[in-house]
């Protein structure tokens, strides 16, 4: 191809290249920023709407039983017997906890009176 | 009246003096049996050691380093189980549930094995030879083994078993006594269908440990083979079974007690 051809294609760098325009006036900003505003309240309330009126989980609610209130009184003790106060009741009542006492400290094992523990194969050989 | 304060004085001393003797006594003679086993460990060590050298090395002077250890250690053997006997005589001694004749049995069993025993250490000293000691060791170990682990043995489940039969005939005093005292609550007009019943449990408590206590007492007077530890061991379980029912016993009596009282 010759040169004079090729004139008439036009060069790349010249071809303007017209980027379009997003230049926004301040009203069309504000039309704008309102519109998203208004999109956002609208689909929170959307949402709220559906929340209340969709179809509800049933939920089993746990009856809260509150007991009725009762006054709680002390069984009334009936009083001491005259064998409360009687010297060998009373003996076996001290008798009965020296003898739980004794019960629970004795020592029933006793290490010390286990053989001690010596060698029974003395021997000087291999 | 001063006469009368210095004699009460006197006699408050003397009881003092003579509990303390007895503890004294006891620990006495545990302090020197602890004493006679660290020095048993301490001797056992050097003869192991001499022994050992000797086996190694088959020397003259290898050969007197164990006679002279192994002389020693085994005469220490025997001072233990002499003091191990002391230790066991003192502890009847104090044990307030034996009979005097069942002391007296015990005593002759153990003097006569502790005569053995002083009679026999004796011999170690003109042991000239490691094989001599050998011979003299195996005579301890036969008798040991046959003989003195036995007693001891017994000795000491008898000991231990006499201190749960003292209990053992205290709650049955007290169920004695309320037993006793039961009509005489009853006459009074009280009802007495509870405690009476609890009083039975507490009987029959009282019995299963009565039969727990037989059961350890026939086993330590039946120790035999080769391993009477375990059948000791076994009785002193025995004896805590009893125990167990005896605090069961002691719960129904205190019932008892808090029925005809309401305290």
């Amino acid at each position: 191809m010759k040169n004079e051809e090729l004139e008439g294609i036009p060069n790349q760098e010249k071809i303007a290249v017209e980027k379009p325009s997003f230049h926004l006036t301040d009203k069309q900003k504000r039309i704008i920023v309102g519109g998203v505003g208004l999109l956002f309240f609208l689909l929170l309330l959307l949402l709220v709407v559906v929340s209340q009126t969709g179809p509800k989980t049933v939920k089993k609610k746990i009856p809260i039983v509150t007991p009725p209130y009762f006054v709680v009184t002390s069984t009334p003790t009936p009083p001491p017997t005259k064998w409360a106060s009687d010297s060998g009741i009373l003996k076996v009542k001290k008798d009965l906890s020296d003898l739980g006492k004794s019960l629970t400290d004795i020592d029933l094992s006793e290490p010390m009176l286990g053989l001690p523990n010596i060698d029974l194969r003395v021997t000087f050989q291999k | 009246m001063f006469s009368i304060v210095f004699v009460f004085l006197l006699c408050t001393i003397y009881q003092i003096l003579n509990t303390s003797t007895i503890w004294a006594d006891s620990q006495s003679s545990l302090s020197d049996y602890n004493k006679q086993y660290d020095l048993y460990r301490q001797n056992y060590s050097s003869y192991v050691t001499s022994k050992n050298k000797w086996l190694t090395y088959r020397t003259l002077d290898s050969n007197q380093g164990a006679l002279i250890n192994g002389k020693i250690f085994l005469k220490q053997r025997i001072t233990v189980v002499t003091a191990y006997l002391n230790l066991l005589k003192e502890r009847v001694t104090q044990s307030n549930g034996f009979s005097q004749e069942a002391k007296d049995l015990i005593f002759s069993k153990l003097n006569v094995e502790q005569t053995w025993l002083s009679d026999h250490i004796l011999k170690y000293d003109s042991a000239a030879t490691l094989n001599d000691l050998e011979q003299l060791s195996g005579q301890f170990e036969d008798r040991y083994a046959g003989v003195i682990q036995y007693i001891s043995l017994q000795t000491a489940g008898e000991i231990i078993s006499n201190k749960e039969a003292v209990l053992n005939s205290q709650l049955l005093d007290v169920i004695n006594r309320l037993g006793q005292k039961l009509p005489e609550i009853s006459a009074s007009g009280q009802d007495i269908t509870i405690a009476q019943r609890w009083l039975l449990q507490a009987q029959n408590k009282q019995e299963l440990s009565q039969g727990k206590q037989d059961d350890s007492l026939t086993l330590f007077n039946s120790l035999r083979g080769v391993n009477p530890v375990t059948q000791y061991n076994q009785a002193l379980f025995n004896l805590t079974e009893s125990n167990q029912y005896l605090k069961e016993a002691v719960s129904y009596l205190t019932e008892v007690v808090k029925n005809i009282t309401n305290q």
